[in-house]
């Protein structure tokens, strides 16, 4: 065989050598990342120790909060527990429609990311009511396309819905690490 | 403005009308895209014990069935119509986040191609942890891991979205935070 010939053999060494390397220089990425997804699974198992609560307290409060701005915008509209009634839609909430996972994705990328304590608990204290606010627009906006467009309703709520939550609170971290979080590109523009 | 916030409003701007682009996608690749996750998830789910599968049937509902050792099968669950769109939303929401990241367009390219196979992968474990998650809960009824399990793959087309959104684009958003060069 041609010495310049790569080997299978000698191929190995190397692609090891690369992984880490690549696993070194993005070591602080990947430990950011993985405490992340730590976080993450740990949130989803709150969610399962604490069910019954979120599947009531949450669901109901919820319901309540949206009942409220519906009424600001001058529908008749109440709250029966976790069923939202009002004069142009009913539906009712349950554990999945709160903000939990929005909030549970957006702590959990605060914590993990790299910057002071106090900045993280700014984070969390200014980003947990905007992405109430934003689930409550979200409701608000679905009573809404009930009424108008009842046969879009599903994958309004569905798809575009659940994909712009995850989306906004995206954006909403990133404002936060941008902004206050204060990283060192930031701070070095 | 800030670099920095100038990636960000130029992402805001970038993403909406990919988003859109990319849900008349989904909706066009779905009928393809469906049977190739459950295809690959039931090879998997036939190799564990017992053999567990899930089959799309009529008006979009799926199926999740469990071999019994007298060579019959049971359904253990049947799932509605939006389950599927639940699982499979990040389809869509994963490229719509990663192109628009601020990096060359070769490395958008890459990293949402990489994104769209992870997202493949995350669907078949989804729908595994579906499926193993149920017939779990028909042996241990209370099981925590379990219960743990099929909520994290209810969950799935949101927390994954996130998490391969995490670990593909983060590096590019804050090089400087994230990154160090050992």
């Amino acid at each position: 065989m041609d010495e310049g010939t790569p080997t299978a053999s000698g191929d190995a060494p190397a692609a090891t050598g690369g992984l880490r390397a690549l696993l070194r220089r993005y070591r602080s990425l990947i430990q950011n990342w993985v405490l992340f997804v730590v976080i993450l699974g740990g949130f989803v198992a709150l969610d399962q120790a604490f069910f019954v609560w979120i599947n009531t307290r949450l669901t109901e409060w919820t319901a309540d909060g949206t009942a409220l701005f519906l009424r600001l915008l001058g529908i008749d509209s109440r709250a029966n527990g976790r069923i939202l009634w009002s004069s142009i839609c009913s539906f009712e909430i349950i554990g999945e429609c709160t903000a939990y996972y929005p909030c549970a994705i957006f702590i959990s990328a605060v914590v993990a990311f790299p910057t002071r304590w106090t900045r993280k608990l700014i984070g969390v204290a200014a980003g947990l009511p905007a992405l109430l606010l934003i689930n409550q627009l979200r409701l608000v906006s679905l009573c809404y396309i009930q009424h108008w467009i009842p046969e879009y309703f599903e994958a309004i709520h569905v798809l575009v819905w659940q994909s712009l939550i995850v989306v906004l609170t995206v954006v909403l971290w990133l404002v936060w690490a941008i902004t206050l979080a204060g990283s060192r590109e930031a701070r070095s523009a | 403005m800030k670099p920095d916030r100038r990636k960000l409003l130029r992402f805001s701007v970038q993403f909406l009308p990919l988003f859109t682009l990319l849900l008349w996608l989904y909706w066009l690749v779905l009928p393809q895209y469906e049977p190739a996750v459950l295809r690959v998830a039931n090879l998997v789910g036939g190799l564990l014990s017992p053999a567990t599968r899930v089959e799309a049937v009529a008006g979009d509902e799926w199926n999740c069935i469990v071999a019994e050792p007298d060579g019959g099968e049971r359904v253990l669950k049947r799932w509605y119509g939006f389950l599927r769109h639940l699982l499979f939303l990040d389809l869509a929401l994963v490229p719509a986040l990663l192109l628009p990241t601020p990096a060359p367009l070769r490395v958008r390219l890459r990293i949402t191609g990489l994104g769209i196979v992870l997202v493949f992968v995350g669907h078949v474990a989804a729908v595994l942890g579906l499926m193993r998650g149920m017939w779990c809960l028909v042996e241990s009824p209370n099981s925590f891991v379990c219960n743990w399990i099929l909520r994290i793959a209810y969950t799935s087309g949101q927390l994954f979205g996130a998490v391969i959104w995490g670990l593909l684009a983060w590096r590019h958003w804050f090089p400087a935070d994230l990154r160090r060069t050992g």
